[in-house]
């Protein structure tokens, strides 16, 4: 049998097909089809040629939503609230985030005024009926809705966090009397406060649900056509999967699926080789993505947003800036050199890609130096023009009076520095060292400039996956379906009933375990793991700790002192001696999936093979100095041979740049561990 | 020196990322939410000469002017007399400060070889340091003794050591001194960490590597600002505004305070006038100099090049012209608690008068003021006392293209987020009763003004205090331009149990009773462009939305609207329009 994994990014679509009896793994990737990206991953399927009959998992990552919401092609949405707060989606939190751009408006919002119906209902915080909910203003919105021909319903009432009652009755009346649309309820979304949030969240939601519904029953289709019989999986932003049964009714919760996976991929392989505390550095076309991993999980925020519309789910933290091998280098008007953050993207793309660009960009640059191979691009499929780099970067050379190869060098000197710059400020708003953390590098660019990086920063490890070009989809075979369940309950902890903590625990377990029926879990494999946000008496933000799901009198005490603790670590202080508030109860959810075991490859001796290294490249390295590097293929490299750098390995869908003063050793799986000498 | 293009983008990248780590070290170590929410701060790296170098954008009227407390440090303690390991600190509006005294400036300058090399840079609010009531907001003091604590630049760390004396004197004259002090070590550790960022830069690079790329740094800033400059045609252009004045509305300080400026644009160079501005207030509506060049700055920086950093030499082409002792350079010893209130609206009113030059990069009036509120009293659920202090978000002016924005925090503020309702009604013992954008609040216009909001709280079992200042009500409401008309300004209700119904715009310490409901009513944007040339279609459309009213509609925009069908009477449309025009005309 197989397990098999498609990734859909904006350029390419990337499968991982593991077969289940050898471990061994093949790859492939094909253009994306954004039109009906389904069109795409079955084509990506295909060029495996197996039956799908064979095939007893299939996880798939997709940008549908993403697109659907930065292009704007959801479905006609309304949206039902209290009466008197119609305008929380269009006022938002009021900020400026532009604060020097007179002009600055935000995005519209994605249910015009006259949809957005106000409902004569109050609950309070407390979850009291303050004004009981009049359900014959529900005919008269109805009707509105059905005039304007309206595709999708979301529901937000304020504080229907705290009691569901009112948007559980209208979701009721809603299926009854306007059978024909899909409607989303706040409260089976996120049962955490923050109205706006809430509500854009819920709305985003209902706007992609009868896209993402089209878009599944197709691909399903298309999936069962060719025999395949089990259960079709997809990859969520929190870096866990869902069936698609529960996509369906959830699909805001893909938003950000393939880097997710990505991270997913970065902390799982490094728990299996021994690290505990990694960044995974995603650099791709476009951009570079980073997620902090400590204790052997991607950390995840609650502060994510589309074209600033905030998403209230837990979302893989990756902090991304723009420089990708795309990204143009261009003169400003005062003659300074800038990369990024515009970048030749898939089309024209790198000038080298001769798709008509001219722009020079950091691919342009890679390959004028030397780091790559333009007879081994895409391990030979794609024809690359090292004369049109050298064109491109000559512009940049020509306008300061320099060399090509000062030119190209500078333009991944500054590239390289941005990204170093960007690390170190994650780590220090997080308080964290970066010498403690190993870098794990993938992506088409991510593995040629990390060497770099990470001799910059001082981080001693670099961890190059093997197939770090499809290292996503690589990712997706090693995720566990996850669901993340809160609740906004806001008491001081020392006042809180032991026994009322349970209560919320078990009902959040509850759901969780309801979900996982759906999804056919067997209970044996659910693990379900329990936290409080607390923060202390006067203070807004919350911080997260674990506590057990049966919670007793003495665990009030651990999980203070567990707060305590790492306030002190992430803002350097703490106030032992304050009284503790607990803000929301979460639950997490893991429903346990086999994992493919990682393959060992053949070992060799210190040094590689003979037919390994395939030849010499002469790489310049500034101030007129030109450095000789050893170029060897990833391919034929064996478990124990160590390559000291100056050295560049490459393989079919990246390449790795090993620093003068690293030595770089194949570990048994075939990742490259690279350190300093 | 001239430094290779790559090194200079390398540390330029470097040293703003240095700026920005001030930044992060103190949102992770402070303690008050004032400062890692409300984003009430600014941080910058400086040379030796106290050009700014980097900036990370914080509050927008603090830009650029920590310069000015560099100068004070060497004017007051002398720059012989500062050692390496040394950390300034500093609130006097008058020397060092150069806003009121809540704002703390912490400075920590870098040494390299025995010589001071740049400076990283701090200013935040704190919430307390002293006055006559808490929070250092007073809408009636009229000397600066009033309103705080005051420090000219002193050492509050010595050559690596904190100096005890200085935090003892701070702790005796702050009413919470644990936050205080706590949010003052925060900053000491942010310009700390600067500090040694620039030191960082300068090992790894070199010293005249580094000192020459501050230089080229400058210069291109220079040059991209005078690049843009070169894009306003020359000319002289002239605005006004009349302000409402301080004090209480039932006890005013001052009255028709008058703002005056004239823009005057010379080929790659801006000077900015305000000669005729009225002389200072009695009150507290004064903005120290300083403060008053950092507005301006702001405006030129919105008119030149919003999207690019800032440093020194974007500012090189701005001449700045203050007359002595007006309410914009007061003399000491003058109350400046309300600073902000005058300089929210200097940005806008540049962009009001360069507008004949740049029609598509302006916009009419926004609401005007950051509309600062407190409602304090004891909460009944616990008994603990508390205080509420907001500003309210109110419309933007139309643009050339499209209508303004709505519900947005003043310009005074930046990146700065409101409370949401679901967080207010537990914080707070009040029931909020609406937040919805207010119909016909945006001046009308071919591009309407954005709509202001309102916002009700009805204050549950207890009675309470409020204190509301509100500024550009009476005299200047938010101005339409080209055609465009005024936005309905901002105004706080007061809707009594009794029927009893009040207005404020300035009023201190009110008295709120168990049932009363207090509505903040933010105004709008004002219109571009005339009203009789907005498509008639998009007016249906703000009848259909409920933006406008169909009244206004018919007599702003002179569009006839069939109901029930909701669709444009064209012809009645026309007719009314044509007269409209007529009457205007005649």
């Amino acid at each position: 049998m197989y397990r098999l994994s498609t990734d859909v990014g904006g350029t390419f679509t990337d499968g991982v097909l593991l077969d289940e009896s050898t471990g061994q793994i093949r790859l492939s990737k094909v253009l994306s089809t954004p039109a009906n990206p389904a069109i795409g991953t079955i084509e990506c399927i295909e060029r495996f040629d197996v039956s799908l009959e064979e095939v007893s998992f299939l996880a798939h990552g997709t940008t549908v939503v993403i697109n659907a919401l930065i292009e704007g092609t959801g479905a006609k949405t309304a949206l039902i609230t209290t009466e008197g707060f119609r305008d929380i989606l269009e006022i938002g939190r009021s900020n400026r985030l532009e604060m020097y751009d007179a002009l600055y408006r935000k995005p519209d919002p994605l249910v015009p005024r006259h949809l957005r119906f106000g409902i004569k209902e109050r609950l309070s915080a407390a979850g009291e009926v303050l004004v009981p909910l009049e359900v014959g203003n529900l005919d008269q919105i109805i009707a509105d809705m059905k005039r304007h021909q309206v595709e999708a319903v979301a529901v937000c009432l304020l504080n229907a966090y705290s009691n569901p009652e009112h948007e559980d009755k209208i979701g009721k009346l809603l299926q009854e009397r306007y059978p024909e649309v899909t409607y989303s309820l706040s409260h089976l979304i996120t049962r955490r406060y923050y109205e706006y949030e809430r509500t854009s969240t819920t709305v985003q939601n209902a706007y992609v649900t009868p896209l993402v519904g089209s878009y599944l029953r197709h691909l399903e289709e298309e999936l069962a056509k060719r025999s395949f019989e089990n259960v079709l999986q997809i990859m969520q932003s929190n870096g866990g999967i869902m069936t698609s049964t529960v996509a369906r009714n959830m699909p805001i919760a893909m938003v950000e699926s393939g880097p997710a996976a990505g991270a997913i991929g970065a902390s799982q392989l490094a728990g299996l080789i021994g690290y505990e505390n990694v960044i995974a550095y995603d650099m791709g076309g476009t951009t570079a993505k980073t997620a902090i991993i400590t204790g052997g999980m991607p950390e995840t925020t609650d502060t994510y947003a589309v074209f600033e519309r905030p998403i209230l789910l837990p979302v893989t933290d990756l902090r991304e800036i723009g420089a990708g091998g795309g990204s143009i280098a261009w003169i400003d008007e005062a003659g300074a050199l800038h990369v990024g953050p515009q970048s030749a993207g898939a089309a024209p793309g790198p000038a080298c890609y001769k798709g008509g660009g001219t722009e020079p960009t950091v691919t342009d640059a890679d390959l004028h130096l030397g780091f790559l191979n333009p007879d081994y691009f895409l391990g030979g499929e794609m024809d690359i023009a090292p004369e049109l780099a050298q064109e491109a970067v000559g512009k940049i050379a020509s306008y300061y009076d320099i060399s090509v190869d000062e030119a190209a060098l500078g333009i991944i000197r500054i590239v390289n520095s941005n990204m170093s710059a960007l690390l170190q400020s994650i780590s220090v708003k997080r308080g964290y060292d970066p010498r403690e953390f190993a870098l794990v590098a993938f992506g088409g660019a991510g593995p040629i400039h990390a060497a770099a990086i990470a001799q910059e920063m001082n981080i001693p490890t670099v961890i190059v996956p093997l197939n770090s070009g499809v290292f996503s989809a690589w990712g997706m075979l090693m995720a566990d379906l996850r669901h993340d369940f809160a609740l906004t309950h806001i008491q001081a902890v020392d006042e809180a009933e032991v026994g009322q903590i349970n209560a919320m625990f078990k009902d959040l377990e509850s759901r969780l375990r309801e979900i996982f029926k759906q999804e056919n879990v067997p209970d044996e494999d659910i693990v379900v793991t329990y936290e409080m946000d607390l923060r202390y008496l006067g203070q807004e933000h919350s911080l997260t700790v674990a506590v057990p799901g049966n919670f007793t009198e003495a665990d009030k005490a651990t999980a203070g002192q567990a707060f305590d603790d790492l306030h002190y670590s992430v803002y350097g202080h703490n106030a032992p001696e304050e009284s503790k508030v607990m803000v929301s109860l979460k639950a997490i959810g893991i429903g346990k999936v086999k994992k493919p075991e990682l393959q060992a490859i053949p070992k060799g001796g210190s040094t590689p093979a003979s037919d390994a290294e395939i030849g010499r490249r002469r790489v310049y390295r500034g101030e007129g100095q030109y450095e000789e590097f050893s170029v060897f293929r990833r391919d034929k490299l064996l478990a124990e041979n160590v390559i000291h750098g100056p050295a560049v390995v490459e393989e079919t869908t990246a390449t790795t740049v090993v620093e003068s003063d690293q030595v770089c050793n194949v570990d048994q799986y075939g990742n490259l561990v690279i350190n300093r000498k | 020196m001239t430094v290779d293009p790559i090194t200079l983008e390398v540390i330029r990248n470097r040293l703003i990322a240095a700026s920005g780590d001030i930044r992060r070290v103190v949102e992770r170590a402070a303690y008050s939410p004032v400062l890692y929410e409300v984003i009430d701060f600014s941080c910058a790296l400086l040379d030796a000469e106290a050009n700014l170098v980097a900036e990370t954008p914080g509050l927008p009227i603090f830009l650029a002017n920590l310069t000015y407390s560099v100068r004070s440090t060497y004017e007051t303690i002398g720059r012989d007399n500062l050692k390496p390991g040394d950390v300034i600190l500093c609130n006097d509006p008058y020397n060092g400060g150069f806003t009121h005294c809540p704002d703390i400036v912490v400075l920590c300058p870098a040494f390299y070889e025995g010589e001071i090399h740049g400076w990283a840079a701090f200013r935040g609010h704190t919430v307390d340091m002293g006055g006559i009531y808490p929070g250092g907001w007073y809408a009636n003091t009229t000397e600066v003794f009033q309103e705080g604590f005051r420090l000219p630049p002193v050492k509050i760390w010595m050559e690596g050591n904190p100096n005890e004396d200085v935090f003892r004197l701070i702790r005796a004259n702050t009413r919470v001194p644990v936050s205080v002090l706590g949010d003052i070590r925060a900053m000491i550790a942010g310009v700390r960490t600067g500090s040694q960022r620039l030191l960082d830069v300068i090992e790894k690079y070199g010293l005249e590597t580094t000192l020459g790329s501050i230089a080229e740094i400058l210069e291109q800033g220079d040059t991209l600002a005078r690049a843009a400059l070169s894009r306003i045609p020359n000319g002289t252009y002239s605005a006004q505004a009349v302000l409402d004045g301080d004090g209480n509305d039932d006890a005013p300080l001052s009255q028709k305070l008058l703002l005056k400026l004239k823009i005057t644009v010379e080929d790659e160079k801006m000077i900015v006038d305000f000669t005729g501005t009225s002389p200072q207030s009695i009150g507290p509506m004064n903005t120290p100099e300083p403060s008053t060049i950092s507005a301006a700055r702001y405006g030129f920086k919105i008119i030149t090049t919003p999207y690019l950093p800032s440093n020194e030499g974007s500012f090189r082409p701005l001449e700045v012209i203050i007359p002595e002792g007006s309410i914009l350079k007061p003399n000491f010893p003058a109350a400046t608690a309300m600073w902000p209130t005058p300089i929210t609206t200097i940005p806008d009113l540049m962009l009001r008068a360069v507008a004949p030059a740049v029609p598509e990069q302006v916009r009419g009036g926004h609401f005007g003021d950051s509309m600062a509120d407190f409602i304090y009293g004891t909460d009944p659920r616990t008994g603990q006392y508390y205080v509420c202090a907001e500003g309210d978000a109110g419309g933007y002016g139309g643009q050339h293209n499209r209508d303004g924005a709505p519900a947005l925090f003043s310009m005074a503020l930046g990146d700065t987020y409101n409370v949401p309702v679901e967080v207010a009604e537990i914080r707070y013992p009040w029931l909020v009763e609406r937040f919805e954008l207010n119909q016909d609040t945006g001046g009308p216009g071919k591009y309407r003004g954005g709509l202001g909001a309102r916002r009700d709280y009805r204050v549950i079992g207890h009675d309470a205090g409020m204190t509301v200042t509100t500024d550009r009500v009476l005299n200047t409401p938010p101005w339409g331009i080209f055609g465009g008309k005024e936005g309905r300004p901002s105004i706080t209700r007061v809707y009594r149990t009794d029927g009893g119904e009040e207005e404020w715009r300035k009023v201190s310490n009110l008295p709120l009773k168990d049932g009363d409901l207090v509505s903040f009513q933010t105004g709008g944007g004002g219109g571009y462009g005339s009203p009789l040339e907005r498509d008639p279609e998009m007016v249906l459309q703000d009848v259909i939305n409920e933006y406008i009213s169909a009244a206004s509609a018919r007599d702003d925009y002179g569009v006839v609207i069939k109901e029930p069908e909701m669709q444009v009477d064209q012809e009645a449309t026309q007719k009314l329009r044509e007269e409209m025009k007529a009457s205007q005309g005649g």
